[in-house]
This record gives C-alpha cells, sequence and structure tokens, in this order.
C-alpha cells in the first residue's frame, strides 16, 4: 500500500490548504475506498506545486459523511475507478488529461504521472460512460480499452461500471489485500480497478524474461553495500594472551559463523579463514594457498 | 550407603542427581555415570560392573534442583527426560584418570574454538613456517592442493629437518670442493623454497615419514593417548567419519588440559603424591643435555639424532641447568635471527 499512502499524504497537504471544514476520503490507514455519497465530486488541481492533485471532500453536514458505507445511500452510490494511460512511446507525454460523459464532457481531468504511466481515479456512478484522453492537446483513445463510435464520427473510450465488481472486490479485499488486487488487474484488464496499481502490483503483471538488463540500470550502485558492524569483530585480529593454548580461539559470536574472512594478499599468499560451528563447539580453519 | 556420584558429562546435561543413586549405587564406592549417548565407541569395556539404566532428568539445562524422588513420575512427566546412562564404579582410585579418558570422546576434549591452520602442498616450505610463527601454532595441516584430502601434518619436526638438511648439504659442498657458496650457489641449494609436497616425498624417500595418523571424533581419549604414546607422535588430528573435516589436533597439552579441567571433581589417586623420581616418569639416567656454548646446530643435531623433543641447557662449571631448549624455542630462534 506505499503508493496509496504517498497519495494520501499529497491530498493531506492539499486538503488542510482548503481549509478545514472538508476530510479526506479514505484515509485512517486502510484501504483507500473513496466512497463518497456527493454526486459533484470536485476535482482540485494545485498550482503551487504543478502536480494535479485530486481532492475528494466530503460535506460536513452529514454524520460520518467522510467514511459514509454505502448502505447509508439511497440514491447514486459512486465507485472509484482508475484511468490510465500508459506512454507508448519513448519519450513520455507532458500532460495528460481526461474527459468523460460523466460530467458531460465538462471537465479535464488531470492523471498523475508516475515512471512510464498516467492515471488518475474517478468516482462513478454504475453503467456505461464514454471518456476520452486528452494528450499533450491531442485527444486521442486508449486502442486497449473498448471503444465505440460518437457523433463527430470518430471513437470514444467507452466503460461499463457494474455494481457487482465492487462486491467481489470486498470479498477479495477481506481474503488477502494486495495479491488479490494484482491478480484482479490482472484477469481483467480493465480500468475498473478498485485500488491504485502501486509499483509492487505492476511488478506481477510483468513477465520474467532471459534478456540481460542494461548497465545504466545498475548505474546508481557505485559500491558494494556497507558490511554489517557486528561483523567487523574478527576473532583472529584478537590478541590471545600468552599462556593460553595458541590453537584457541575466544567463542564466536553467531553472526560471524559461516562468513569468508581473507587476509590481504601478501607475498604470493593467499589467507582465507571461516569458522563453522560442529555440534556444540566451533573450528576456525586458517587456508594458506600459494598463488 | 549411597555416595555422591562423579558426573562426568556435564555437556550433555546430566548433572548430580540423587535419583540415579538411589537405583544404580549400592556399594559406597565413586562412580562415573555417563549418558549412554555420549559414550566414545571403543571406549567403554565389557565389565560386569558397567550398568545401564534410565533416569529421569530435568529436562531444563539451566540451574535448578534435581528430581528428589524417582517415584513422583506423574507429576515430574512433563519435565524430565529418560536417558540411559551407564554407572561405572571406580574400585581403584589409581585408575581414575584411566576411566575419564576411556569414557569421553576427543570430542569432549576439543576446545569452544578451535584453530585449524590448513597449507595446501604447493605452498613453499619457507612461507608456511613463517605462517607458523605468525599463528603462533606448532602445527598445519597439509591439504593435497589437487584434491584438497588431507595428506600430512607438517610441524616444527619438519623445519628442523629441513634446516640440518640444508646445512649439511651446503657443509658438503665447501669440504668437496674446498670453496665458498656463491650466492648463485646458495640460491640453487635453497631446499626451503620448494613446496611442501616435495619436501614430503623427499622424506618418504629418506625413509623419514611417519605414516599420516588421524583418530575419530568419537573414539575415546584412551585411545587417543594410547596412539600419542606408542606412535611416538606429538600431534594427532581429530577427523569427523561423517564429512570428513578434522575438527582439531590432540596433543599432550591438550590431554592434560582435559585431566585438569576435571580434577576437581574426582578423587586424588595416591600416585600424586608421590614423588616423581619414585614414579620413574621421565628420563633419569643417560640425559642428553647441551652446554651454554654448544652450538645450535648440535643441538638441533642432537633434537634429530635422539628423536628427542627438547633438551636441558647446563651450565658448564657447575652442571646446573639453567634453561630449556625445545623444537619450537629453537625453530623462533632460528626463523627471527
Amino acid at each position: 500500500m506505499g503508493n496509496n499512502q504517498a497519495a494520501l499524504h499529497k491530498r493531506d497537504r492539499t486538503g488542510d490548504g482548503l481549509g478545514g471544514s472538508g476530510g479526506v476520503v479514505g484515509g485512517g490507514g486502510t484501504r483507500a475506498r473513496a466512497y463518497s455519497n456527493n454526486p459533484h465530486s470536485p476535482f482540485h488541481q494545485s498550482t503551487e506545486d504543478g502536480c494535479p492533485v485530486q481532492v475528494k471532500i466530503a460535506k460536513s453536514d452529514e454524520e460520518g459523511g467522510m467514511y459514509a458505507d454505502a448502505s447509508f445511500l439511497s440514491d447514486t452510490v459512486e465507485y472509484p475507478v482508475v484511468f490510465k494511460w500508459h506512454a507508448t512511446n519513448s519519450v513520455p507525454p507532458k500532460a495528460v488529461y481526461i474527459c468523460g460523459s460523466w460530467d458531460n464532457w465538462k471537465r479535464k481531468i488531470p492523471l498523475v504521472k508516475s515512471s512510464h504511466d498516467f492515471s488518475t481515479i474517478v468516482d462513478l456512478v454504475p453503467g456505461k460512460h464514454e471518456y476520452k484522453f486528452l494528450v499533450d492537446g491531442k485527444w486521442v483513445v486508449d486502442d486497449n480499452q473498448p471503444k465505440t463510435d460518437n457523433q463527430l464520427g470518430t471513437e470514444n473510450n467507452v466503460i461499463g461500471i457494474d455494481e457487482a465488481d465492487f462486491e467481489v472486490f470486498d470479498a477479495l479485499d477481506k481474503d488477502l489485500a494486495s495479491s488479490q488486487a494484482g491478480e484482479a488487474m490482472k484477469s481483467t484488464n480493465q480500468p475498473a480497478s478498485h485500488d491504485t496499481p502501486n509499483d509492487r502490483e505492476l511488478e506481477k503483471l510483468r513477465v520474467f524474461t532471459q534478456e540481460i538488463p542494461e548497465k545504466k540500470d545498475f548505474d546508481k550502485a557505485h559500491n558494494p553495500p556497507v558490511l554489517p558492524p557486528h561483523l567487523l569483530q574478527v576473532i583472529l585480529n584478537k590478541d590471545t594472551p600468552v599462556q593460553c593454548d595458541p590453537n584457541v580461539l575466544p567463542e564466536p559470536n553467531h553472526v560471524m559463523l559461516n562468513h569468508l574472512y581473507a587476509l590481504s594478499i601478501k607475498d604470493g599468499v593467499m589467507v582465507l579463514s571461516a569458522t563453522h560451528r560442529y555440534r556444540k563447539k566451533y573450528v576456525t580453519t586458517l587456508l594458506y594457498k600459494p598463488i | 550407603m549411597f555416595l555422591l556420584a562423579q558426573v562426568m558429562a556435564t555437556a550433555n546435561g546430566l548433572r548430580r542427581n540423587k535419583a540415579i543413586l538411589s537405583e544404580l549405587g549400592d556399594e559406597a564406592t565413586t562412580q562415573f555415570i555417563v549418558s549412554k549417548r555420549a559414550l566414545p565407541k571403543n571406549g567403554l569395556k565389557d565389565s560386569p560392573n558397567v550398568h545401564f539404566c534410565d533416569v529421569s532428568l530435568p529436562r531444563e539445562t539451566g540451574p535448578g534442583p534435581a528430581i528428589e524422588q524417582a517415584d513422583s513420575e506423574e507429576a515430574e512427566e512433563k519435565n524430565v527426560i529418560y536417558r540411559t546412562v551407564a554407572s561405572i564404579p571406580i574400585e581403584d582410585s589409581e585408575m581414575v584418570y584411566c576411566h575419564l579418558f576411556q569414557l569421553n570422546s576427543c570430542y569432549q576434549a576439543m576446545a569452544k574454538n578451535n584453530k585449524m591452520i590448513v597449507f595446501t602442498d604447493d605452498m613453499n616450505i619457507r612461507k608456511a613456517f613463517y605462517a607458523l610463527i605468525y599463528n603462533s601454532a606448532r602445527t598445519g595441516l597439509v591439504l593435497d592442493s589437487r584434491t584438497y584430502c588431507l595428506s600430512s601434518v607438517l610441524s616444527a619436526t619438519d623445519f628442523i629437518m629441513v634446516l640440518m638438511k640444508l646445512w649439511k648439504f651446503r657443509e658438503a659442498i665447501t669440504s668437496i670442493t674446498g670453496l665458498q657458496l656463491t650466492e648463485e650457489d646458495e640460491k640453487r641449494t635453497d631446499i626451503t623454497e620448494m613446496p611442501i609436497r616435495s619436501w614430503k616425498e623427499h622424506l618418504h624417500n629418506d625413509g623419514k615419514l611417519k605414516p599420516f595418523q588421524t583418530i575419530d571424533v568419537e573414539d575415546s581419549l584412551y585411545s587417543a593417548a594410547e596412539r600419542l604414546s606408542s606412535s611416538r607422535i606429538h600431534r594427532l588430528p581429530v577427523m569427523d567419519p561423517h564429512c570428513g573435516d578434522c575438527m582439531f589436533i590432540i596433543t599432550h597439552r591438550r590431554l592434560l588440559h582435559f585431566i585438569w579441567q576435571h580434577a576437581a571433581l574426582l578423587p586424588k589417586p595416591e600416585f600424586l603424591r608421590e614423588r616423581v623420581r619414585d614414579l620413574g616418569v621421565g628420563t633419569w639416567s643417560n640425559i642428553k643435555y647441551i652446554l651454554h656454548e654448544t652450538p645450535l646446530i648440535d643441538a638441533l643435531d642432537m633434537l634429530m639424532n635422539e628423536k628427542i623433543s627438547g633438551v636441558p641447557v647446563v651450565r658448564d662449571e657447575d652442571g646446573l641447568e639453567v634453561s630449556f631448549a625445545s623444537e619450537h624455542n629453537l625453530l623462533i630462534t632460528v626463523i627471527f635471527s
């Protein structure tokens, strides 16, 4: 849920800026399920940071409006629907908006960019909706989604929202949260997911290949990971008192076991050492090998 | 009638336990009580005095009172484990250390953490000796560099033999040719640059190579002591029969240390109070010694020829012993001078 939480923080911030009367839907550390009973969920675009942020404000005059359960509602229930735009070109578009028949094509809803994808969640009532993407000023449809003709002689994407779908997700939620969501996305392959896709779930949709990744993917990691500090206590480096048996070492810490220690190669001789447990005792072996 | 038993197998969680005694002992003798599982495989004699029985032991290994009564089973059922123990009465207190060795496997004499130095046999001898000195160790194991199987042991004795060989060889050359060795000759005749494998082959050809002996970690300490004295060796590698790894090297020192660790629990044998001379321990006639003025090479020669590991150093004028030179002393002296 990492991605969801991050998104919530963003909403929090903007929500605070808008005044205390509103609450942020889907908070509380639970699933970011947004059940809004407001038929006109307002979307605000934050202009300060240039990042389009979606905010939902529940009405304060309703008892428990923030977390209103679907059963309380008599007329229309809205379901959160994820819309995604996959950037097919190597250069991702600068801005992607979505317009739809749900508000009579009135507003351009910005999609939030995340690495290669643009996505947003729109609360929709059950039924058929037509929608279209505005990518860098051009109206386009997603060829991977169901399409329909419009009156203007072009094409629109179409989505059907069915209440029953969400009940299934509810049941799935109870079973196992995140993996099930990923599976659901995989099997339906349609934007009617109730969950913001996060990297972990997207990972499951990818296929494993035999292709060797390019070197630049690893450029960030210049150095090997730092050695844990407890491994720096090398018992072979400790001085043993003269009166002790030179073949007896102090008792090793369990973390040191089965680690390879090496002495820098000197005079053409390599020295390696490892400590192993033998029943209730230990054996530390030093191997001298010419190279 | 029940006497205190000396519980030896401390490593196996056995402690003094009155319940054991009520079942086992009806004679006023001291007994060893050891877990049957911990017994070395060749240590126990088929003696009619050895009894086996099951005893209850507290499950916890931490400190706690021993179980008082054997018949309070149902109450203690959950807290005890049953283990077969052997009780061996000590009829003769003179034999107490002998029994101690018979009833403990080599594993028991192992230190908590043992350092093993291993060389591959393509290592040159000079570097191997430097490594031994650096680790203040007296013995290193030698691995076959191709198969990685243990093949022999490299010790201070090897060092002195190498040294003697080198010395005598050069001496012979100078006496035949009558010329001092040039630097080139010295390099050519320097056998310390040969790998350990060649050195061992050389010894083999001279008939001086002792067979490589090892002992099983489950064997009794008694058999280890027997091997050490019968083969006149100082170091006996202890092997695990399952994985073939060497666990540690049994030395006289290790055995004495083991006795010392347990001596407090054991009855004192009579002979400890007697004079060393009366017991006939050690060498009392025809003692080899060296004088202050004795050259080092002669001292080394003596160690090799007499097959001894140390020699007393005696002051010339009054015959008082002032020092003792052992193989290891000499090794350090030679390497650092």
